[in-house]
């Protein structure tokens, strides 16, 4: 069932220069420098705020003061460009730090079909788990939503103050465990010793520790431990985190502790960035509208 | 007071070698050796001032401080030690003294008084605290109770706004309207298909639509408005709400540590209120520093947890200063500062270098020499407080405002405005005791107005008493103690005998004992260490330790003697001259003194009757010198020169000295040399003249006769005594005599001579071996005398002064008259 592997070829990082996303800059920047792949870093000029400006009434309600201001679209306008200039100076510097090669593009339309357009296979998405949102990031931003959802190859979800770094621990959840464990070792590369598994719980919990042992020892990856989950819940996931002093956490975005409201609190406030392999959620992905459609190659 | 048996003669008869030094016979003091005397150290002659310091110190009001004077080596330090342990040792424990945090003004530690040994108890009790508080709170903030309560209040304020933004966000969709993020805000645009309306299409919309859309847009920018302000009331309410948690928390771990270190003060208003000073401040404070990294922390960053630095600065504003602990003490304190500087009189403020500045707590604050002594009495020298800058001011203003106030010089002087310590003064309560000389007592009497309020009471060291028998024997008490205080070999009674006459010598009076313990101390130790560790020490150790003494200190002496024995001096001790006369001078070095000759000669001329003293005309003579000459010239006057203008012009002159001479014991000498010069009678020079006159012609007492008699003596012995030399002293002086051995040997073998002179006459005739004369019932002196001599020779100048004037020159008949009335005198060259 499972697709021929796709090398992780780039990574591609989109911002808005929210605290989140700047943060993901960050862990793209440290993934790219570690697996040596290139970075394109890419902002996406918000045609919707551009369209609503326009419109001869349109006021802005200031997140902090809670002010109603008018607000014009040459207003708006001004304040992307700078925004675009301020996140490529911040490229510039983050990734010449680590000497990543890297290119900025600066895109306009609708942001959730612009990321999408440009992510290729063998790309890996980095994003903010929210925007400029007025939530503070207690929940997931809306477009990190839609993606999450969405299909596509590996994402990373970063909130603020977080770092990437290892070990990384791998939620074993599902059919698809064998390509998530797959998927990890790629992404680990030559560092895949630092991987904790955690199996979800199911009847074949027991048997999966070994197969996932044996799976390893296949993959010529050295001892690991393994972390028998209690519950599939958000909460015995963030427990084991803490316990194995994670940097990382690796998952399947169908993972039961990502659904409903809860799971995607958990996303929105998670202690470590998240990597989250999808597939389509069903016989019948919803085509995103946008230009290009999206690419539909899961890795591993 | 007269010795009972000093013989007294006439008045040109001389002295009895007995009467020149009064000896000590060791037979009369009650022990053989020191060791079998009491080791009691005493003072002697010191009433005056024993009897003041009781007064002094026994008086609990104000300004009854003690200034102590008298010479070095009275036994000053020693009584008033003596006098303050006994005074201390009946009074109670003072207080300790402690500096606290105050925890509502940083900068102003407050003082407080415990009872003694209570400090230091309070400090360790405070020491414990804070380890228990250190382990106790970091747990409670780790409980599970404390983790859950924290997470109900922060999930119940993470709701209420997103319960907020989810409603308008609803809302918004149900109306058709997309609320849009931008960085500094959010933007409500109508939505039709997904897509946003842009101005082209909503123009299209009908008007009712158009307003409808608009007021929607209205009315959820006010919703938001009113959440996003609720925001930071909401923020604030659960900001109060995770305080008053760990306020709760805080108190109920540690409320009952602090409990437990009340209970043993619990009478002490001071420490109680400071306890719950610390109770309060725990709770408000304790959190933010120790509460655990990562754990329950303000989500948005506020109250970063502690560093290390912050932590141990923490724990330090609970310390307790302990400044003065008298726990082992025994009666109020008894302090002594040998260096009273400013600080550490008044105590100061440290300070710790950190990261390149200096910083300071009430910690380093440093008690000084008042805070120790409060409560009991200080000891200080007088003369190093003065010495000291703004010691003696600062000492002054404390006893004045009875207020300890720690603060450095700067800002007591108003030079320094930088924040720093300001201790809460002390209230202080402490008897000073300064000890010093005269001089500085009459001073600071003169001139410093605060002085004598602050030091009312003088105690004033007599560095002589009487010599009487029971004054010997106690003396030598006092000697014994002396040798055994300083851990000496014992003495020998002729030791301490011989000791005893110094300590006449030392007064410079044979019927006075000297007080000064010090010299004697010195002498003491000098005998013991040439009598090379054996003991007793022998009298003859002790004259050996004093003419050590002597030879040591007598290098000017003996350049002088030389000086004079090789004739490079001109001092005559044989024969007899006109107008020339040896006076006697006392050279002060040092603490030696010696006496030494001098030539003293007279010429006369024709005159208006001034006698002109050259050592002032030179500025070498002093005042008193001066004043010795003109009474000299009232004198000569008056007995000789009643009925006619003095005709005379004298000069008199110090010959060959090159200082400065002063004092008027010289002014019989010059007299004598004066009258000779006028009579032209030669005088004796195998004798030497002391002692001043008055304007009738006594002779007056002297000081040094001792030395003055001795520096005679000393050239005659080395120039071989002829038998007939000897000296004048003024008679008033012959009790003081305390010569040394040798003169007084070579008195009693009849080769050296001492005359008590109490007229002048008495000494013309000693000088002149003529018979001075007296005036008869006709008013003339005897025909032939030498009164009659000087009288005839002022007329016969009067009548050529007189001739002068009338353009003649000297009379033919003047001058035989003048020739007349001489007549040569006995034994002159």
């Amino acid at each position: 069932m499972s697709a021929p592997p796709v090398r992780l070829r780039r990574v591609v990082v989109a911002l808005d220069a929210s605290p989140h996303s700047l943060a993901a800059l960050q862990a793209a920047v440290d993934l790219a420098s570690a697996r040596k792949l290139e970075l394109l870093a890419l902002f996406v000029e918000d045609l919707r705020l551009l369209q609503a400006t326009a419109l001869p009434f349109a006021h802005e309600v200031g997140a902090f003061s809670g002010s109603v201001r008018p607000l014009d679209a040459a207003q708006t306008e001004r304040r992307l460009r700078d925004l675009a200039t301020r996140v490529e100076a911040l490229v510039a510097a983050t990734a010449g730090r680590a000497a990543v090669p890297w290119t900025f593009r600066v895109r306009r339309g609708d942001v959730f079909a612009e990321i999408l357009a440009s992510a290729e296979a063998g790309d890996l998405l980095s994003l903010g788990a929210a925007g400029w949102s007025p939530m503070r990031g207690r929940a997931l931003g809306e477009t990190a939503g839609r993606l999450v959802q969405g299909v596509g190859g590996p994402m990373l979800l970063a909130r603020r103050g977080t770092r990437l770094r290892l070990p990384l621990l791998v939620l074993l959840e599902g059919e698809r465990w064998r390509e998530t464990l797959e998927a990890a070792t790629d992404l680990a590369g030559e560092a895949a010793g630092a991987l904790v598994l955690a199996v979800a719980p199911g009847p074949a919990q027991a048997a999966r520790e070994g197969e996932a042992r044996a799976l390893l020892a296949q993959l010529g990856v050295g001892p690991t431990r393994v972390r028998l989950l209690a519950g599939s819940g958000p909460s015995p996931l963030r427990a084991v985190v803490r316990r194995e002093h994670a940097g990382a956490l690796l998952a399947p975005a169908s993972a039961a502790a990502f659904r409903g409201e809860a799971g995607e609190r958990l996303l929105a406030g998670f202690d470590v960035p998240v990597i989250l392999i999808r597939w389509g959620p069903s016989a019948a992905p919803a085509r995103p509208q946008a230009a290009q459609g999206p690419r539909k190659s899961p890795l591993g | 007071m007269a010795h009972p048996t000093r013989p007294t003669g006439g008045p040109a008869d001389e002295l009895k070698a007995d009467a020149l030094r009064r000896e000590l016979d060791p037979a009369g003091l009650p022990f053989a050796t020191t060791d079998e005397a009491a080791a009691e150290p005493v003072v002697l002659g010191q009433d005056r001032a024993e009897s003041a310091l009781a007064v002094g110190l026994g008086m609990v009001h104000d300004g009854f401080n003690v200034y102590a004077l008298g010479e070095a080596g009275t036994g000053r330090h020693f009584v008033v030690e003596r006098a303050l342990r006994a005074e201390a040792g009946g009074r109670s424990v003072p207080d300790d003294l402690v500096y606290v945090h105050d925890f509502s003004d940083a900068i102003r530690p407050r003082a407080i008084f415990l009872p003694p040994g209570r400090g230091p108890e309070l400090r360790r009790a405070m020491d414990v605290l804070m380890d228990e508080v250190l382990t106790a709170l970091p747990a409670a903030f780790e409980s599970e109770e404390y983790q859950a309560r924290l997470k109900a209040i922060e999930d119940a304020f993470k709701e209420k706004p997103e319960a907020g933004f989810k409603r308008i966000q609803e809302e918004a969709k149900a109306r058709g309207l997309a609320m849009l993020a931008t960085p500094v805000g959010m933007v409500f645009a109508p939505i039709v298909n997904g897509n946003v309306l842009d101005s082209d299409d909503f123009e299209k919309l009908s008007g009712e639509e158009q307003a409808r859309v608009r007021g929607d847009i209205d009315e959820l920018q006010q919703e938001l408005q009113k959440v996003l302000r609720a925001m930071p009331a909401w923020d604030r309410e659960r900001r109060d709400q995770v305080r008053a948690l760990d306020h709760d928390i805080a108190d109920t771990a540690m409320g009952h540590l602090v409990d437990e270190v009340q209970v043993p003060f619990s009478g002490h208003r001071g420490v109680t209120e400071y306890l719950e000073a610390v109770r309060a401040e725990l709770i408000e404070s304790a959190p933010r520093v120790l509460k655990p990294h990562g754990r329950g922390g303000d989500p948005s960053g506020e109250g970063a947890p502690a560093d290390p630095g912050e932590r141990e600065g923490f724990r330090r504003r609970f310390r307790v200063n302990v400044l003065v602990d008298h726990a082992d003490a025994q009666g109020a304190p008894v302090v002594t500062e040998s260096n009273p500087t400013y600080t550490n009189l008044l105590g100061r403020v440290e300070y710790v270098a950190q990261m390149g500045t200096l910083v300071t707590d009430f910690n380093l604050i440093r008690a000084g020499a008042l805070h120790r002594a409060n409560g009991g009495f200080l000891l200080l020298d007088a003369r190093k407080v003065l010495e000291q800058p703004y010691a003696w001011d600062t000492l002054k203003r404390a006893l004045k405002s009875r207020q300890l106030r720690i603060e450095s010089l700067g800002q007591s002087m108003g030079l320094v405005s930088t924040v720093s310590l300001a201790p809460e003064p002390a209230p202080l309560d402490v008897k000073v005791v300064l000890v010093g000389d005269r001089v500085l007592y009459y001073l600071l009497s003169a001139y410093d107005p605060e002085f004598l309020d602050l030091f009312k009471i003088a105690a004033d060291f007599d560095d002589e008493m009487p010599r009487t028998p029971a004054q010997e024997v106690a003396y030598a008490s006092l000697i014994a103690a002396l040798v055994k205080g300083a851990g000496l070999a014992s003495f020998h009674a002729d030791a301490v005998a011989v000791v005893i006459e110094h300590a006449a010598r030392l007064a410079g009076d044979a019927e006075r004992l000297s007080t000064r313990t010090g010299p004697l101390m010195d002498l003491l130790r000098e005998a013991a260490f040439h009598a090379g560790g054996t003991a007793p020490v022998r009298a003859e150790h002790v004259r050996h330790a004093l003419e050590q003494q002597r030879y040591r200190a007598g290098r000017v002496r003996e350049r002088l003697l030389d000086a004079v024995l090789r004739r490079t001096l001109h001092i005559d001790t044989e024969g007899a001259r006109v107008g020339q006369i040896n006076g006697l001078s006392v050279v002060q070095l040092g603490p030696s003194a010696f006496g030494h000759p001098s030539r003293i000669t007279a010429r006369v001329r024709l005159g208006r009757g001034e006698v002109t003293d050259i050592e002032r005309e030179v500025e070498l003579g002093g005042p008193l010198h001066s004043k010795g000459v003109l009474i000299l010239a009232g004198f000569l006057g008056a007995r000789y020169a009643v009925d006619h203008p003095p005709a005379l012009a004298a000069t008199l002159v110090f010959e060959q000295t090159y200082g400065g001479v002063d004092g008027d014991s010289a002014s019989s000498a010059e007299l004598y040399a004066l009258l000779s010069a006028i009579a032209e009678v030669p005088l004796r020079q195998d004798l030497a003249v002391t002692g001043s006159v008055d304007q009738h012609g006594n002779v007056q007492a002297i000081g040094g006769v001792n030395e003055k008699i001795e520096g005679f003596f000393a050239l005659c012995r080395e120039r071989g005594l002829t038998g007939t030399q000897g000296v004048l002293i003024p008679a008033a002086n012959a009790p003081q005599l305390m010569l040394e051995r040798d003169v007084v040997d070579a008195v009693r073998d009849g080769r050296f001579h001492v005359y008590p002179v109490a007229r002048v006459d008495d000494g013309v005739a000693l000088l002149s071996g003529m018979d001075a004369g007296e005036r008869g019932a006709s008013g003339a002196f005897p025909e032939g005398s030498f009164n009659a001599l000087v009288e005839a020779r002022l007329q016969s100048m009067a009548a050529d002064l007189a001739a002068f004037g009338n353009g003649g020159g000297r009379g033919d008949r003047a001058d035989k008259a003048r020739r007349k009335a001489r007549k040569p005198p006995k034994g002159s060259t």
